[in-house]
């Protein structure tokens, strides 16, 4: 066969297992989640389905897979039923840029090299990664609006403006890396930092806080997941979808968690390498796993921890903090690579904007709630000063009713405060 | 031709025109009455300029549960069971309110005892009401833990009501007359180890929430409710005190002995959603100081009234002595008959202040039992307060009024 086949067959290959793979992590990723949540939460979680639940995933499968597909009457039906694979289509193939090891060393052929452990080294790799991204709002939006439900509606339109307003972060965070680095390529980048000793979250954490609050935005994580916030919208743009549809919608959030995960770990923290370390045969995944995973679980963390923001606090943090922080971080990048600056020059920086920001909202919280309480017993807590305590004598005459201390119409000013 | 009909029916079911030929577009939704977050079976019709509420029309009535009617052919001594079911949520808070009630058309007064007891209860049962509020408007907010945090504490509570009665939630615990049983033998040290407990984890919960950047951004400033018309519109309970005005029926008409207790009374300024929070978590610490003092000074001696035409006799006398078992027989099938008359009496429940205005005619069964339903009062508050808003607000709204639709609709 000519080299050209061999290629292809390698693509193929490769892009199945990755297929494969992410299916079968997406599975399990709900069953770590759900068991991990419960941690949280002091519960036990789903453990029945085989030892520590491990069949869990395959139960929920079947039951997905044999519920019944419902397509409301007001539906539009083609969208409604496209929408969904949109969604997942879009999220399997901005894997392909991911890479999970170095590229081959046996050999320089191109058949030799098209079994690297990606599916290709696209020279324009993030730039694909983030176009990619942006078309996942559409199988969202459609979905949404081809429910025919006006909760599917808003929750499309919410996620519509959020994943645009965050797009824009997330570019120009990464900007800042693609200046370090020079280069688009994912493993490009990875070879830089080889290159340059460090990893970029070293030179670039204000990059690193942006990328990560716009990235959880992005895939519609909490405490950012407005498009299908349960408790106002019924669940967004899925209330409409049963069955098989559902879970694929299921499937690309969790995919889609992965592969930001992924671009996490590669642009900031050297992907597959670990100081060295990953010249040991088959090494190179497990480091790339084990920050994978981190990073995942950290979502789960903050998933169970934080109350949903809303949405026009969510447009606000967008625009007016991630913004111009990227743009800041932009420049001074940029000044630090065009005078040949040395790395920490822009790690000291962005760490010193974190800090200013994270003064500045300390301080702005203290402010709201600067404490005087009048009554210092119960709780030994800093309370904001709207709450107060207010002592009532208790009054002598009951029954009666004619020991009105405070009248229903009395303000609160009247009112005796001890 | 069919599409186009429906792309007009879809989204669009209201529009205004605006000077200048521009249109302005309205979008109806129904929120509830099976929604995740209204708390029950609200129904809520909003009129929708995007996400922001041009108009918010409360429709109740999908609980209607007759329990006011019902009580009218019970007799006074069964008509207690039905009144558990109004605020489901803290069914002692009820059986308090109906039991003052009908003691007072009868005329008598419980002893000490029972006196101390039923504070002690009715303070556990605001905590564990304000436990189901904490955990429910927050998991509104997305705050998920904290849900199951607040039930994990209200589960103790719960072990204490089923230690007296040997029911969970639905007890009658309270009744005229004093209580069903009196209070078993490790019920005070179930109590104090409560107390012991609960204000480490009243602190994890103001850690989680209190301060967090998030819940303040979420409900600092959100659905405000000026003084007056909380006053106007009769809204009573934390949605009063957040909004300013210091009355709790409490202190203001005390009843059943809490004029003995030393507490104070936690009131707002701003009347949003974040200062109904506060006093609601306030309220729990003052609970237990209450409770601390009512298990302190918890005498000894009988738990009902010596009168065995209102309570029934002990089940063992009934097979031993010819007058008990005259008196079970009557009191269960006849029950006893209040001098005709009227009465109001007005408790503070965990929601607001809980009224009973019951009418006798002096037969054995009430003529009238009108029940002044704090969260139906509160309910009115909604429209108000979701003016304007945006839709995620209006979950904020209404779990910040804490409403029970059991005892909306009773």
């Amino acid at each position: 066969m000519s080299d050209v086949a061999w290629i292809v067959v390698a693509a193929v290959v490769k892009s199945a297992i990755a297929i494969g793979a992410l299916l079968t992590i997406f599975a399990y990723m709900t069953l770590v989640e759900r068991r991990v949540i419960a941690r949280f939460q002091r519960r036990v979680g789903p453990n029945r389905a085989g030892p520590l639940g491990l069949l869990q995933p395959l139960a929920d499968g079947m039951k997905m897979a044999f519920k019944e597909q419902i397509i409301p009457t007001k539906a539009r039906r083609l969208i409604f039923v496209l929408s969904p694979a949109i969604s997942v289509f879009v999220a399997l193939i901005a894997f392909a840029v991911v890479p999970l090891g170095n590229t081959t060393t046996w050999g320089t052929s191109p058949v030799a090299i098209a079994w690297a452990p990606f599916i290709a080294d696209l020279n324009v790799g993030v730039l694909y990664m983030l176009a990619i991204s942006s078309l996942a709002v559409y199988g969202i939006v459609l979905g949404g609006w081809s429910s025919g439900n006006h909760y599917s509606l808003l929750g499309a339109l919410r996620s519509a403006a959020q994943m645009v307003s965050y797009e824009v972060s997330i570019g120009l965070a990464l900007a800042g890396v693609l200046m370090l680095s020079g280069t688009l390529s994912m493993v490009g980048i990875v070879h830089a930092q080889v290159a340059q000793g460090i990893w970029f979250i070293l030179a670039q954490p204000l990059a690193f806080v942006l990328y990560a609050i716009a990235a959880t935005a992005e895939v519609n994580r909490a405490p950012f997941d407005l498009p299908e916030a349960e408790q106002e919208l019924v669940a967004g743009y899925l209330t409409e979808f049963s069955g098989l549809r559902w879970s694929l919608y299921q499937m690309a959030e969790y995919i889609n968690m992965i592969t930001v995960s992924s671009i996490a770990a590669t642009l900031f923290f050297g992907g597959w390498t670990l100081g060295g370390l990953e010249g040991i045969p088959g090494m190179p995944f497990v480091w790339y796993t084990i920050k994978v995973a981190i990073f995942l679980f950290i979502f789960i963390w903050v998933r169970a921890t934080l109350p949903r923001i809303r949405y026009d606090q969510l447009m606000k943090v967008g625009w007016q903090a991630l913004l111009p922080l990227s743009i800041i971080n932009l420049v001074f990048t940029g000044l630090a690579v065009a005078l040949g600056w040395p790395w920490w020059a822009s790690g000291l920086f962005g760490l010193g904007v974190l800090l200013i920001v994270a003064v500045v909202l300390y301080n702005r919280l203290r402010l709201r709630q600067a404490m005087e309480r009048q009554s210092g017993e119960a709780v030994p807590l800093a309370l904001p000063s709207s709450v107060r305590l207010v002592r009532i004598a208790p009054a002598t005459a009951s029954e009666s009713g004619d020991g009105v201390v405070a009248a229903p119409a009395a303000p609160a000013e009247s009112v005796t405060t001890s | 031709m069919q599409t186009e009909e429906r792309a007009t029916t879809l989204e669009v079911d209201e529009s205004e025109q605006l000077e200048g030929g521009a249109r302005r577009d309205y979008m109806t939704i129904n929120m509830g009455p099976q929604h995740p977050s209204t708390h029950g079976v609200l129904r809520l019709i909003l009129t929708l300029d995007g996400e922001t509420i041009v108009k918010a029309q409360p429709d109740i009535g999908y609980l209607h549960t007759g329990i006011e009617k019902t009580a009218e052919g019970k007799s006074y001594f069964k008509a207690l069971v039905v009144t558990d079911r109004m605020d489901y949520l803290a069914p002692l808070a009820n059986n308090l309110g109906y039991s003052l009630a009908v003691e007072k058309l009868l005329g008598i007064e419980v002893p000490e005892r029972a006196l101390y007891a039923r504070v002690i209860l009715a303070e556990l049962q605001r905590i564990a009401s304000h436990l189901v509020w904490l955990g429910t408007s927050a998991l509104d907010l997305g705050a998920q833990s904290v849900f199951l945090y607040c039930f994990r504490e209200r589960e103790i509570i719960l072990d204490i009501f089923e230690l007296c009665s040997g029911v969970r939630m639905m007890t009658s615990y309270i009744m005229p007359g004093g209580l069903q049983a009196d209070l078993p033998p490790g019920f005070e040290q179930r109590v104090r180890d409560f107390l012991a407990l609960f204000p480490k984890r009243l602190r994890e919960y103001h850690d989680l929430l209190t301060n967090n950047r998030l819940w303040v951004d979420r409900t600092k400033g959100i659905c405000k409710l000026p003084a007056e018309d909380a006053v106007r519109l009769g809204c009573t309970g934390a949605t009063l005190r957040g909004s300013g005005v210091a009355y709790d029926v409490r202190k203001a008409f005390p009843y059943g002995g809490y004029e003995r207790f030393d507490f104070d009374i936690p009131v707002g300024a701003n009347g949003d959603v974040y200062d109904r929070y506060l006093v609601r978590m306030l309220e729990m610490d003052q609970s237990l100081r209450i409770i601390q003092q009512a298990l302190d000074g918890l005498p000894g001696g009988p738990w009902q009234v010596d009168d065995p035409k209102i309570v029934p006799p002990p089940k063992y006398m009934v097979s031993s002595n010819m007058e008990a078992l005259i008196h079970h027989f009557k009191l269960y099938t006849e029950g006893y008959r209040p001098p005709a008359g009227e009465v109001y009496v007005r408790t503070e429940s965990p929601k607001g202040e809980l009224g009973f205005y019951m009418v006798s005619d002096g037969s054995a069964r009430p003529y009238r039992m009108h029940v002044r339903a704090p969260s139906f009062a509160n309910l009115q508050a909604l429209p108000l307060m979701i003016q304007g808003a945006f839709v995620a607000d209006v979950v904020a709204a209404i779990g910040s009024i804490d409403i029970v639709l059991g005892e909306v609709d009773r």
